[in-house]
């Protein structure tokens, strides 16, 4: 339906960003960049550097086309929603690009560099990989020079993107793992979040606030954050400064978390479940579980799929707070809410599509009959096939020590490990596919026999070295090329979606953090977090992720 | 002094810019426009919120909406007591506070504009306060802050 408007922001910032990918595309095709990439480690997203510049910078230039036809024309939906969001879906991307590829690397170098100084490596301290940076640069921009105008309807996009990202994760759980994981997670959701509800709701007797208040600030501490008091708040007849002070605290605290729980949970040596079930409780905003997640480990996705069901079952938890809410507000204004509205209204969709993929996932249809588990080797450069950054320390620290018993093949193997990271050929010759995987081949085959041997006593290494050799060679070995290439898009989804969310926090909203909704959420957080912790250390065990 | 322009929204330091535009309207016969903002940045209060559908968050932003209209019902019914017997005309518009406030004024050509001046305490609502360094080098006319 077309309407009147005919306003639309300058064509000059799409023409720009899209001739900037396109420049970009044609030089790194070239070789130019090559040393520098090498330097900051990011060669072997070459490839994927070239493609996704010139179709970023294709699809720009041909929208810049349209919109330019179109300027003095009245908006239609098509403008609306395609046209109109490609500046600033482009805008992400290049950020997204740039975040990845050279502020993360950059960041690495410097941390460092800082280490003589500081004594330890800043970076790792505060989990700054691609996803935390994306967010933080997200913040910094929305709340210094404020979102370009010709990007603010693209930004709006975030949402529906970080949505498709949960959707395209459901391809990653098989039913054992949704059984177990949505079990711990029933459980300890359940508690936490009925929990955290009557711990406000009874703080709010105590300090004798308002109920509307209460009502308010026991979701967002109980539930999902700035989600539940944005579905709450209507119901609980919240008043205009208790939602703002409730968003406020909840962002704040948020943001706090996000830095925090990495770093404890790595201090003390939780493993990928554990991490995800105490970020997916203690967490408040949803948002900050999928950062904090992959801020703990961004080079699979264990930790991320942990969290993401403890974060869809608060969603589902949503109706019955909801209805728990209208209960007992209702009870003294006399509100009566239909099933709709507390059910159907708030139901969120992307859950359906989590689960299709999920079932679509489970009865096969993404994996054909030649790519059953182990059968596919996937060598191709990406940091889903590397090791961690903690693994890689250990395996330099074992190559600049020696292993005593190693033949020449098996030394040259653990070293190219060493060096690029993962199990893969070589550099040069990764336009040759054929030529590449066989030389992958051969070392994943020395590298397993180093465990092997191991195994049988003829060579000596320590455990954590078998770990990390272990984990090299799973990280090779892929269900089917297509969940891998469902996997490289949800985590360009997430990352994208992230940085649009950063720009959503600004500082006139953390602003709004105090008065009494302060004193209860600190508590109830501050709370829900260290029990949650302590839950989490004694009674969740490792569950077995692919 | 013919037209004076006060700008409140109800806390403590704001009550007494409006017995100073009172005071001064009754004394000088001027017309009073009075000023409600709604802070623009109301509409980041989603924040990072992203479980929602668009049917949940469209339903906040009304309700958001509404209990705004409402607290400023509420503020000009009080204030026209205060006012009562002047020429007094109400405006409410959003955007960011110091920036509406220069509009405004310039619009209805006031004379003069009358806030309420910054407390030792910030009042319970939404925290914002008018900041000097952006609204002063736009001002169409003097402001007094009422002490």
């Amino acid at each position: 339906m077309a309407h009147t408007d005919v306003s639309r922001p300058s064509n000059v910032p799409l023409l720009v960003l899209s001739g900037v990918l396109l420049l970009y595309g044609a030089l790194v095709a070239s070789g130019v960049f090559e040393g520098m990439f090498k330097a900051l480690h990011t060669h072997k997203a070459i490839d994927l550097m070239e493609v996704l510049s010139f179709v970023l910078g294709g699809i720009g230039l041909l929208s810049a086309l349209l919109r330019q036809g179109r300027m003095n024309k009245p908006l239609t939906n098509f403008d609306t929603f395609v046209l109109e969001t490609v500046p600033g879906i482009l805008f992400i991307m290049v950020l997204a690009m740039g975040i990845r590829w050279f502020l993360e690397p950059v960041v690495v170098m410097m941390s460092g560099a800082l280490v003589p100084t500081l004594g330890f490596k800043i970076h790792k301290v505060l989990n700054l990989n691609y996803v935390v940076l994306g967010i933080l640069v997200g913040i910094v921009i929305t709340n210094s020079w404020g979102i370009p105008s010709f990007a603010a309807a693209g930004v709006k996009t975030a949402r529906f993107v970080l949505k498709m990202g949960v959707i395209l994760l459901g391809a990653r759980y098989s039913f054992a793992e949704l059984a177990k994981l949505g079990m711990v997670s029933v459980w300890m959701i359940g508690f936490f979040v009925l929990g955290t509800v009557f711990l406000v709701l009874f703080l709010g007797k105590i300090f004798k606030q308002p109920k509307s208040m209460t009502g308010v600030l026991s979701a967002g501490m109980g539930v999902c954050g700035v989600s539940a008091t944005v579905a709450c708040a209507p119901v609980v007849k919240a008043k205009c400064s208790e939602m703002a002070y409730t968003i406020g605290t909840i962002l704040g605290f948020g943001i706090l978390c996000m830095f925090a729980f990495p770093t404890i949970g790595k201090i003390v040596g939780m493993n990928p479940t554990q991490f995800g079930a105490w970020a997916g409780t203690g967490i408040l905003n949803s948002a900050q579980v999928a950062a904090a997640c992959l801020a703990f480990n961004a080079v699979d996705i264990k930790t991320l799929k942990v969290g993401e069901i403890f974060n869809i079952t608060r969603v589902l938890f949503l109706p019955i707070i909801v209805l728990v809410l209208a209960t007992w507000y209702g009870r003294s204004s006399g509100q009566r809410l239909t099933f709709k509205e507390v059910v159907v209204d708030k139901f969120p969709l992307f859950i359906l599509g989590f689960l299709l993929l999920f079932f679509m996932s489970s009865l096969g249809v993404f994996s054909p009959s030649g790519h059953y588990k182990g059968k596919y080797l996937d060598f191709s450069y990406n940091q889903r096939t590397e090791v961690t950054p903690e693994e890689l320390d250990v395996l330099a620290k074992a190559q600049a020590a020696g292993i005593p018993g190693l033949n020449e093949e098996e030394r040259a193997a653990f070293a190219d490990l060493v060096k690029q990271r993962q199990i893969a050929g070589n550099f040069d010759e990764r336009d040759n596919k054929t030529v590449f995987d066989t030389t992958a081949r051969h070392r994943m085959d020395a590298l397993e026999s180093i465990l092997a041997r191991a195994k049988g006593g003829e060579i000596t290494i320590s455990a954590d070295v078998k770990s990390a050799l272990g984990h090299a060679i799973k990280q090779v070995h892929k269900k089917s090329k297509t969940i891998v290439t469902l996997t490289d898009a949800m985590i360009w989804f997430f990352a994208y979606g992230l940085i649009g969310l950063g720009m959503q926090i600004t500082k006139k909203s953390l602003a709004q953090a105090g008065g009494w909704p302060l004193v209860m959420g600190g508590i109830s957080g501050v709370a829900k977090a260290t029990l949650s912790f302590i839950v989490v250390m004694y009674f969740v065990k490792d569950v077995v992720l692919k | 002094m013919r037209h004076i322009l006060l700008a409140t929204h109800g806390t403590p330091g704001a009550q007494k810019a409006e017995d100073l535009a009172a005071q001064w309207a009754r004394e000088q016969g001027a017309h009073v426009t009075v000023l409600s903002i709604v802070n623009e940045d109301w509409k980041h209060m989603t924040g990072d919120d992203w479980l929602n559908t668009s049917k949940a968050r469209n339903l906040f932003a009304d309700y958001v909406e509404g209990q705004i209209e409402g607290e400023i019902k509420g503020l000009w019914e009080r204030v026209a007591r205060k006012l009562d017997g002047l020429e007094v005309e109400y405006v409410r518009r959003v955007g960011r506070p110091e920036d509406v406030l220069c509009q405004v004024a310039r619009e209805q050509q006031a004379d003069v504009i009358v806030m309420g001046a910054h407390q030792k305490k910030q009042a319970p609502g939404w925290r914002a306060r008018f900041e000097n360094k952006k609204l002063h080098p736009q001002l169409p006319c003097p402001m007094v802050v009422a002490p």
